[in-house]
C-alpha cells in the first residue's frame, strides 16, 4: 500500500511516495505563500510519476514548518524526527545529521537504532542557511548552484566579519568595491557559514558518520568548508533535499498512532 | 454593569465586594492603564490558561487582582510606602507589614506576574525599564527592568524606601542605585554574598550568615527610621510563621500534583499559587485558605482519576518557570508531557532544617545559604538532581533565562552534570522569567514536540 511523506518547509515543499519500503517517486517545488496549494500541487506531481491516485494512499505524514497546515495529512511529525528517520534509513551508520534548509538549520544526534538523542535548531537567524547563500549569490551575480564550485577556486578566502545576513551583504558589496575577487568572497562566505553551523551543531557534537541534508547539502563548497571546521568527512546522501519527506513517508509506512 | 464586573466575578470577587470596592478598583485600573480591551483580553487569557473550574484557582486569581489594586493605591491609602524586591525573603516583608497598617510593604515585581500572566500587558513595562537605563540586549535582569519600568510608568507609586537584594545576581546593587537616583528614594542594599565554590554546598561560610544577617537587621533599622514604626521581635517571629505556613501549604499542593498520574492540574495553576508568595496580602489566612481549597480540589481530581495530561505520560522537571507567561507550560502539557514540578515550587526536605541563627536577619540569611540553587552552579545542578530523583522524572526541560547571567552558566553546567549522573535527556529552551519577548510557545513547539517523542521512545524501550 502506498504511503506519502510531505515536508512543507519555509522555502520548498517536498513529497516522497513509498510502497513496500521502496521509494516510488518524489518531487520538490517552491512553497510560495499558500501551503495548501503547495501541498496539493506537490502531491499531484509526485503521484503523477506513479500509477497511484491520492485516494489510494494508505497514510500521509506531514512534516516541516507547515506540517500542521496540511489538511489531508493523517499525522504531523516534527522535521527533526523525520530527518533522523530518513537519514538513518539511507545510511544506518549515521550518527550526526546536519540539515541546512532554506531558512533554518539543525543538528541532530542519533543512536545506533536511529533514535534522536539530542538536537539543536536555529530558526531565529538566517546566517548559515540557504537564504544567506541566496542573498550572496544575488549580490555577486551568480546562480545558486555556481557558488560551491566557484568557492573552491579561491586561494585566499576573505574574512567576512558580520554574522547577520543583511549586514554581511553590505560587507560583501564593500569588499567587492575594494577589488576582492568573486571566488575569494564566495569562499569567505562559505567559511563564515560553515563556522556558524559548526558553532550551532557543537551543542550536539560530531560523531561519525556525519550526514548533511537539505538543499544546501548540494553545495560542494560549503560541504568542504564544513568538513574543515569539524575535522570529519561529511556524507551527502543522494537527493539530500528530500530526506525530511522520506522520513515522513517512512513514518507513514509504520502508521504511527 | 461595569466593563470589569464579569472578569472580577471570574476571579471570585463577590458582587457586594465589587460594589463596595468599585472606587478603588477604578482608581487602580486607571493607574495600571487597564481598560476595557485589556479586561476582555485578560478574561480570554484566564479562560485559556487557567483551570477556572477550580474554586481555588479563581480565589488565587482574585488575590492577585487584590494585590495589584493594593499596590496601585499604596500611596493614596498609606502614609509610607516601602518596597522590597522579590529576591528578599517574603518573611521580611510580612514582618515589616506588621509594624503598622499605615505602612504599605510590597514587591513591585508582582506587576510582572500579574500584568503578564493575567493581562498579557507586560512588555510596555519592560520597555519602559529599558528606556530608563537598563537597555535591551545587555543581559540586564528583566526583574530589575520590571521594577524600574513600573515606577517610571507610574503604575506603582514612588516609595519612601527601597530594600534591594539579589542572591548571586551581580546587578541588583547597581540597579538599586539607579532606581534610587532616578526617583530620589533612599535605598538599602542587602548583600547576599551567597556565591561559593563548585563543591562547597551544602557547607557554607558561617561568616556569610553573620554578615548578611547583620545587613538585614540594618535594613530593618533603616525602615524603622524612615517610617517611624518599630518592628518588634514578635512581629519578626510572626513574619517567619506567616512565611512557613504558606510554604508548607504550597508544598502539599506541589507534592500532590507531582505524584499524580494523570497529572491532576496544570502547572500553570500551581505556578499561580507559587507566585502568590510575592503578593503582599495582609490577610494571610485568606491566602492560605485559597491554596488549601485548591489542595482539596486536587485531591478530589486524583480520586476521580482526572487529569490534564494522559496517564502514563513521560514526566519532566521544568527548570525555571516564566513568571509572566503561562503558555509555555501549557504547550508542554498539551504536547503530552507531564510536568511533575517546576523549579521554584519545591523545597527539598533537607533544606527545611530549623534555622539556628541568633537574629531574625541571621535566620533569613541561613535560609538563603541552605537553598542549594542560590549557592552556586553546583547548587543548581545538585537541586536539579534532587528534584529528578525525588520525583522520578524522565527528563528535564531547562529554560535558559536570557536576562540572567548567573543562571545561564548554571543551566549549561547543570545539563552536563545531570547527563553524567542520571543520564536522562535534557532540552534547553530559550526563555526568561520576566521577559517573554524573545520566544513564543508556538516557536518552541517543534522542539518540545520532538523532546516529547524522544521521552516516549525512551519510556517504551525501558518498559
Amino acid at each position: 500500500m502506498p504511503v506519502l511523506g510531505i515536508d512543507v518547509g519555509a522555502a520548498t515543499t517536498k513529497a516522497v511516495v513509498m510502497a513496500d519500503g521502496e521509494i516510488l517517486s518524489w518531487y520538490i517545488m517552491q512553497t510560495g505563500h499558500d501551503i495548501n496549494e503547495a501541498s496539493e500541487t506537490v502531491i499531484s506531481q509526485t503521484l503523477a510519476k506513479t500509477t497511484f491516485s491520492k485516494d489510494e494512499l494508505d497514510y500521509i505524514v506531514s512534516t516541516g514548518y507547515g506540517r500542521n497546515g496540511v489538511r489531508f495529512a493523517n499525522k504531523a511529525i516534527t522535521e527533526i524526527l523525520c530527518h533522523a528517520k530518513g537519514a538513518y534509513w539511507m545510511m544506518p551508520e549515521t550518527r550526526t545529521i546536519i540539515d541546512i534548509g532554506g531558512q533554518d538549520s539543525k543538528a541532530i544526534g542519533i543512536d545506533g537504532r536511529g533514535n534522536v538523542e539530542n538536537f539543536v535548531m536555529n530558526d531565529k537567524c538566517a546566517a548559515g542557511t540557504g537564504r544567506f547563500l541566496e542573498v550572496m549569490a544575488k549580490v555577486l551575480n551568480l546562480e545558486l548552484d555556481e557558488l560551491g564550485p566557484v568557492s573552491l577556486t579561491s586561494k585566499a578566502p576573505c574574512q567576512i566579519s558580520n554574522t547577520c545576513t543583511v549586514f554581511a551583504e553590505s560587507e560583501v558589496v564593500s569588499l567587492r568595491a575594494e577589488g576582492k575577487s568573486r571566488e575569494d568572497l564566495i569562499a569567505g562566505i562559505h567559511r563564515a557559514a560553515a563556522r556558524r553551523i559548526r558553532i550551532m551543531a557543537s551543542a550536539v557534537g560530531f560523531t561519525k558518520e556525519v550526514v548533511l541534508t537539505g538543499g544546501v547539502a548540494q553545495n560542494i563548497g560549503l560541504k568542504q568548508y564544513l568538513e574543515k571546521e569539524i575535522g570529519l568527512t561529511i556524507v551527502v546522501p543522494p537527493n539530500p533535499q528530500i530526506i525530511g519527506a522520506l522520513g515522513a513517508a517512512l513514518f507513514a509506512g509504520a502508521k504511527p498512532n | 454593569m461595569d466593563y470589569y464586573t464579569d472578569f472580577l466575578r471570574l476571579c471570585e470577587f463577590q458582587p457586594d465586594e465589587i460594589e463596595k470596592e468599585k472606587p478603588r478598583i477604578e482608581r487602580a485600573f486607571e493607574a495600571m492603564q487597564i481598560g476595557p480591551a485589556d479586561i476582555q483580553r485578560a478574561e480570554k487569557r484566564v479562560r485559556d490558561n487557567f483551570d477556572i473550574e477550580l474554586l481555588g484557582v479563581r480565589q488565587i486569581l482574585g488575590l492577585c487582582i487584590i494585590g495589584l489594586i493594593d499596590l496601585a493605591l499604596a500611596r493614596q491609602e498609606h502614609s509610607k510606602v516601602v518596597y522590597k524586591n522579590w529576591c528578599l525573603h517574603s518573611q521580611l516583608g510580612f514582618a515589616l507589614m506588621r509594624s503598622s497598617e499605615d505602612v504599605y510593604v510590597g514587591t513591585p515585581e508582582i506587576i510582572g506576574t500579574i500584568m503578564g500572566q493575567i493581562f498579557d500587558k507586560f512588555t510596555p513595562v519592560i520597555e519602559a525599564g529599558e528606556a530608563r537605563g537598563l537597555s535591551a540586549g545587555k543581559a540586564h535582569c528583566a526583574g530589575t527592568q520590571t521594577y524600574l519600568g513600573a515606577m517610571d510608568k507610574g503604575m506603582v507609586p514612588i516609595p519612601d524606601f527601597m530594600i534591594n537584594s539579589g542572591y548571586y545576581c551581580d546587578q541588583a546593587a547597581e540597579a538599586g542605585e539607579l532606581k534610587g537616583k532616578l526617583f530620589n528614594v533612599p535605598q538599602f542594599h542587602v548583600d547576599g554574598v551567597v556565591d561559593s565554590n563548585w563543591d562547597a554546598y551544602p557547607q557554607f561560610n558561617k561568616r556569610m550568615i553573620a554578615y548578611t544577617g547583620g545587613q538585614i537587621e540594618k535594613a530593618i533599622k533603616k525602615f524603622e527610621e524612615i517610617t517611624g514604626y518599630e518592628v518588634t521581635e514578635e512581629m519578626k517571629k510572626e513574619g517567619r510563621r506567616d512565611n512557613g505556613r504558606y510554604w508548607r501549604n504550597l508544598q502539599k499542593l506541589v507534592e500532590l500534583v507531582a505524584k499524580s498520574d494523570p497529572q491532576a492540574i496544570s502547572q500553570a495553576d500551581v505556578n499561580l499559587a507559587f507566585w502568590l508568595y510575592a503578593v503582599p496580602i495582609r490577610d494571610r489566612e485568606r491566602v492560605n485558605g485559597a491554596v488549601t481549597t485548591l489542595i482539596g480540589e486536587v485531591e478530589k481530581r486524583i480520586e476521580e482519576g482526572k487529569g490534564v495530561v494522559k496517564k502514563g505520560a513521560p514526566k519532566v522537571y521544568f527548570a525555571l518557570q516564566c513568571g509572566v507567561d503561562p503558555t509555555l507550560v501549557k504547550v508542554v502539557e498539551e504536547l503530552g508531557i507531564s510536568i511533575s514540578v517546576c523549579h521554584w515550587n519545591w523545597v527539598p526536605p533537607d533544606e527545611w532544617e530549623p534555622r539556628t541563627g541568633k537574629s531574625f536577619g541571621e535566620k533569613l540569611a541561613e535560609g538563603n545559604c541552605a537553598r542549594s540553587y542560590l549557592q552556586s552552579s553546583f547548587g543548581v545542578a545538585d537541586f536539579h538532581k534532587k528534584c529528578c530523583e525525588h520525583f522520578k522524572v524522565d527528563g528535564i526541560i531547562q529554560i535558559y533565562p536570557q536576562s540572567c547571567r548567573p543562571w545561564c552558566i548554571a543551566a549549561l553546567m547543570a545539563r552536563k552534570f545531570i547527563k553524567d549522573k542520571l543520564d536522562i535527556p535534557i532540552i534547553i529552551l530559550e526563555g526568561d522569567v520576566f521577559d517573554s519577548r524573545s520566544y513564543t510557545a508556538q516557536q518552541l513547539r517543534t522542539r518540545i514536540e520532538t523532546f516529547a517523542q524522544m521521552l516516549k521512545a525512551r519510556k517504551a524501550i525501558a518498559a
